[in-house]
């Protein structure tokens, strides 16, 4: 598996503040990846190294295994962007492929906006966008010139919910139709687990935990049981099972799922409920950035 | 690639229609005004005295010039140029365009685009002074005449250059306090109380610090350099070895800030613009 993005033992200081603390990962080629932390945690900082707007106090970014900070062909929104006042939204797009280099009919730069949702703005001086909008001219501005590399933080933020869904499918197209190995960062855990293959949670500038989606969440899910009598069930399954109000919370695998029903109802237990619960990466997220915590 | 960085720098002045008009295009227009202006009355004045002055075409050139870096107009390209280093810090811009382009290339087409629109801006102005001039001349039917000489040319092209110069030189302070502050206030306001300050540094010098400057004041006033090079200019005799300090001085004054506003950039985190 090649690694488009990595981070050996990254250190970034601001002062007294210790955005990076000796932060280590490896982004894959392809796909979607998402970093995920509570505010301060050190994502944007970690991008902006990567992309040379912020140097390491100590360890070593690469990109494409080169050392990060030259100009090379790496999409970014950082944050909510902002753009100079005084130009539309067309002539945001030509200033910003003048600086890259890249040569944009005005046909291209209006299908770029088409494709974010801008096309009727097209015209408007970026002075009057919403936070939405200016998110869409980011993105916009962060694919001029095709990079095979996008990073963007925090993308569906100040989006309104159709804006967001719209935003998920856009970023998965990116990936899944155009090949383009998409990292973001976003505080919509729900939203991440539905876009990302694989994410990476930061938390006080330290790695708490990463892999993939399906593998991070799968150990969390429970098999909620409601049925009767209660007692049996949690002799069935002993330490594997706890009592939840007025179901039972049973720590097994999916595989395993229709054989323990089927000893339950061999034991004339009557199961008026199963269901699979805890399976999102919002407990995961819960559980790796609060364990830190109380450690 | 610079030239990349000095087409999107050039696309955003361009666009930049307030730091356009005022900036570099204001004071020619008011330059354009008050000479006509000035004329009039010139023009009533003669008429009540029954006297027309001929117009000498070149020294009226030579003069809207050599006065086209006036403070006045360095003033009104600072605001802009202001504009032009200090924007992307405003504006938090510089995330968008550092992953385009090295640092270099995008400070240098800064340095460049503000150099060139202040070279215009200093045309326009001498320019209107020779317009304002000639509207005076052909309104009071003055004749019209050259005592150029044969070094007009050379005279003309140095004065030209002392001027771009003289405004460039608070500009390239400006840029060194916009990049070290990421302020556009500092970026007008410190080339303002330096230059305060090195005018009250110039008004201590006696005669004969003027005659043969010590090396401190080639150091730290770049007026004095300004004033000896248009004197030489002039035909005022005076040794070869204080035009080339006044030169480096001057030189130095608008290279050095921009080089260490470079040197600063490079090494600048953009956590925040």
């Amino acid at each position: 598996m090649t690694a488009v993005l990595q981070a050996l033992d990254l250190t970034k200081t601001f002062g007294p503040v210790k955005a990076l603390d000796g932060f280590s990962l490896e982004v894959p080629e392809g796909g979607v990846f998402g970093v995920l932390g509570p505010n301060g945690a050190g994502k944007s900082t970690l991008f902006r190294i990567w992309l040379g707007l912020v140097r390491p106090t100590d360890g070593r970014a690469l990109v494409r295994g080169e050392p990060a900070g030259r100009p090379r062909r790496i999409g970014s929104m950082i944050e909510t962007p902002r753009f100079p006042p005084f130009l539309t939204a067309v002539q945001t797009l030509q200033m910003l492929a003048l600086a890259g280099g890249v040569r944009l009919t005005d046909a291209d730069v209006l299908a770029r906006l088409e494709r974010v949702g801008l096309a009727e703005a097209a015209q408007r001086n970026v002075r009057g966008f919403s936070v939405g909008m200016m998110q869409r001219l980011g993105v916009a501005a962060a694919l001029l010139g095709d990079p095979p590399l996008v990073i963007l933080d925090e993308p569906t933020s100040g989006m309104d919910p159709a804006g967001i869904q719209e935003m998920r499918a856009f970023i998965r197209s990116l990936a899944d139709r155009d090949g383009v190995t998409v990292v973001l960062a976003s505080h919509q855990l729900a939203e991440v687990q539905k876009v990302c293959d694989r994410v990476a949670i930061i938390d006080r500038g330290r790695l708490a935990a990463q892999g993939r989606v399906a593998d991070l969440v799968a150990g969390q899910e429970r098999l909620r049981l409601v049925a009767t009598p209660v007692d049996s069930v949690l002799e069935v399954l002993g330490a594997r099972g706890v009592r939840d109000s007025d179901g039972v919370l049973a720590q097994v695998d999916r595989a395993e799922a229709p054989a323990l029903i089927r000893a339950l109802v061999e034991r004339g237990v009557e199961i008026t409920e199963a269901r699979w619960v805890g399976g999102d990466l919002e407990r995961v997220f819960l559980q790796q950035t609060g364990d830190a915590r109380a450690g | 690639m610079l030239a990349d960085a000095l087409a999107c720098e050039g696309f955003k002045l361009w666009r930049n229609r307030a730091a356009l008009f005022w900036g570099f295009l204001f004071v020619p227009l008011v330059a354009l005004v008050i000479g006509v202006g000035v004329e009039l009355w010139f023009r009533g004045a003669v008429a009540r005295s029954h006297v027309i002055p001929a117009l000498d075409l070149a020294r009226v050139m030579l003069k809207a010039v050599a006065d086209a870096g006036s403070p006045f107009t360095q003033l009104f390209l600072l605001i802009a140029g202001a504009s032009v280093f200090g924007g992307e810090y405003r504006w938090e811009t510089w995330r968008l365009l550092t992953p385009r382009n090295s640092r270099a290339n995008l400070l240098a087409a800064k340095a460049l685009v503000v150099a060139a629109a202040a070279a215009a801006s200093v045309a326009l102005i001498a320019f209107a002074g020779i317009a304002a001039g000639l509207i005076g001349a052909v309104g009071r039917h003055a004749p019209t005449v050259w005592n150029g000489g044969h070094d007009f040319g050379p005279q003309f092209a140095g004065l030209f250059l002392i001027s771009w110069l003289q405004v460039l030189q608070p500009l390239a302070v400006g840029a060194l306090a916009a990049v070290v502050s990421r302020s556009i206030l500092a970026a007008v306001m410190t080339p303002i109380v330096l230059g305060v300050v090195q005018a009250l540094m110039m008004s201590q010098l006696g005669p004969g610090d003027l005659a043969t400057p010590p090396l401190w004041a080639f150091l730290a006033l770049p007026g004095l350099a300004v004033e000896l090079l248009r004197a030489g200019l002039g035909g005022a005799a005076l040794p070869a070895a204080t035009i080339w300090s006044a030169t480096a001085s001057l030189a130095g004054w608008v290279i050095l800030p921009v080089v260490a506003a470079g040197v600063v950039f490079q090494r600048q985190d953009l956590s925040r613009e």
